[in-house]
């Protein structure tokens, strides 16, 4: 008799019937004075407010890092990280990345080189050795 | 190879040796008085020009002076420079000790004693002609020597105290109009106690529909005080404007049409942007004095909130939209890893378990002169 896995009654996707947003902190870091915090600053001032309102259930901490680079930091419910340096740019380009950050699962960036990717179980099952009626060599 | 080129002969040189006049001491060539050919200039208005001096009046307020015949130039150039002696006279009795005058030594070449025989080194000869440490005496340039300013050091910025100062300026500059004291009312003021400042403050000012304001009330008395020379000078350490708690209840009562007062005018603009000046230390900047046109014009250019210092201060105080959403937490310091501790409960335990270690005696969080003390060469 062959063995059999318990069936699965359903598949936990995130999205079908429930969405939890995967980014549940985001730490915004800028500088008083330095040149290269001018668009973080700029972001803060202008986009930063309407952002947060239309995202309560991420947490922002808005503090200051002085004499360092702006930096945008999610942090994710696996417990996984995503920095981003944002020096330089310009507050549209922040509100991009502050949306990447959003989006973002937390997981590792992984390479993706099969053209379908799928949750579900293979039709076929998985072959065993040890299983079946054999087979005569 | 001559790298660098010869230079031509010096024009004096040759000069030198037949010029037979031997050069004149160099304390004879210092003059008392100023050269006849140029107008000799008032020392207390260029070195020493405060508060306590009668304030000169702009050109474009002043009533134009009739031209000066051609004759009456040296006599005119003689007059000044005796007004000029004069006045550098009794400032020096107010505020410094002035040098003692220089002697003129008679010329090498007018000397009658026949046993006179004129040096040809400086070695041996007595150093005279310079001031030396003169002026580095407290007891020549004592401390009362100091400038006075017009304004005082600490600026007003509330604008409840700002409001009170220009009501002040506006009703006194306006009882001085009424009383036919226009030249008096571009002059220096004298500062007033708290009695007659309330009393200022108390005057009724009416404003027509066209802007032009009255006051109506004991013009007289507050007339004769500002027009009286003989007062404080100095803004700092008087009584210039009530408290702001005073000011709140007096902007209560008082009516608000008064904002509203025309200051078209050119001198009554002036006159009430120099009492305000005097009373707040708010300079109106030149580009902004042609768009004031009314009392609450000038409220507007001077009652600005004062600029932030860093960028942290700016959000705290304007951006209360942001810091005040419940998913947004802001820090206008840097957050630590301290900081992150104490917010989890978790600095405490920490403490805790390094005192039983006897490891730690005392904060986690390391002081902010930790660096500056290594700097400095210190444990």
């Amino acid at each position: 008799m062959t063995i059999r896995a318990l069936e699965k009654v359903s598949v936990g996707q995130n999205g079908i019937g429930a969405f939890i947003l995967q980014c549940k902190r985001l730490d915004i870091h800028y500088c008083d004075h330095s040149g290269s915090s001018r668009g973080m600053n700029a972001f803060i001032k202008t986009h930063l407010s309407k952002f947060a309102q239309t995202h309560p259930a991420i947490e922002f901490a808005v503090s200051p890092r002085p004499r360092k680079h702006p930096v945008m930091i999610g942090h994710y419910i696996n417990g996984r990280q995503k920095a981003i340096c944002v020096a330089n740019m310009e507050p549209s380009q922040i509100l991009k990345k502050a949306e990447l950050l959003r989006d973002a699962s937390g997981d590792k960036v992984k390479r993706v080189n099969k053209p379908v990717t799928s949750i579900n179980e293979s039709v076929r099952g998985v072959w065993s050795p040890y299983h079946g009626n054999g087979m005569a060599v | 190879m001559r790298r660098i080129s010869r230079l031509s002969k010096p024009s004096g040189a040759r000069l030198a040796s037949t010029t037979a006049r031997p050069l004149a001491p160099l304390c004879v060539q210092r003059t008392a008085r100023p050269s006849p050919s140029t107008p000799a200039v008032q020392i207390n208005t260029l070195r020493f020009y405060s508060s306590r001096q009668p304030d000169p009046l702009p050109g474009s307020l002043s009533s134009g002076k009739p031209e000066v015949p051609e004759h009456n130039v040296v006599e005119d150039v003689l007059v000044e420079e005796r007004v000029a002696v004069e006045s550098y006279d009794q400032l020096s009795q107010r505020v410094f000790v002035p040098p003692p005058r220089p002697s003129v030594a008679e010329r090498a070449d007018e000397i009658t004693d026949t046993l006179y025989t004129p040096a040809t080194t400086a070695e041996g000869l007595e150093s005279i002609g310079r001031l030396g440490s003169w002026w580095d005496d407290p007891e020549h340039w004592p401390e009362t020597s100091d400038f006075v300013g017009f304004t005082p050091k600490q600026k007003v910025q509330e604008p409840v105290l700002l409001e009170a100062a220009v009501r002040r300026a506006l009703t006194e500059t306006l009882a001085m109009k009424q009383l036919g004291r226009e030249e008096q009312m571009l002059g220096h003021w004298g500062l007033q106690d708290k009695a007659q400042c309330d009393a200022v403050l108390a005057l009724d000012v009416r404003v027509d529909s066209e802007g032009n304001a009255t006051v109506t009330g004991d013009l007289h008395s507050v007339g004769d005080v500002l027009s009286v020379e003989d007062g404080p000078t100095s803004v700092d350490g008087t009584y210039t404007l009530p408290s702001a708690a005073e000011a709140l209840a007096w902007k209560q009562q008082a009516d608000q049409s008064w904002k509203g007062a025309s200051l078209q005018d050119a001198r009554l603009k002036f006159a009430v942007i120099k009492r305000v000046m005097q009373l707040t230390g708010q300079v109106v900047p030149d580009q902004k004095l042609a768009d004031i046109a009314t009392a609450r014009g000038l409220l507007a250019t001077i009652a600005k909130p004062p600029k932030a210092k860093t960028f942290s201060q700016e959000i705290e105080t304007k951006k209360q939209d942001l810091v005040g959403l419940p998913n947004v937490a802001f820090s206008p310091k840097r957050v630590t890893k301290g900081h992150k501790d104490q917010a989890l409960g978790r600095f405490k335990l920490i403490e805790a378990e390094f005192r039983k270690r006897d490891l730690q005696d005392g904060p986690l969080s390391v002081p902010k002169s930790r660096e500056q003390k290594h700097w400095k060469g210190e444990a």
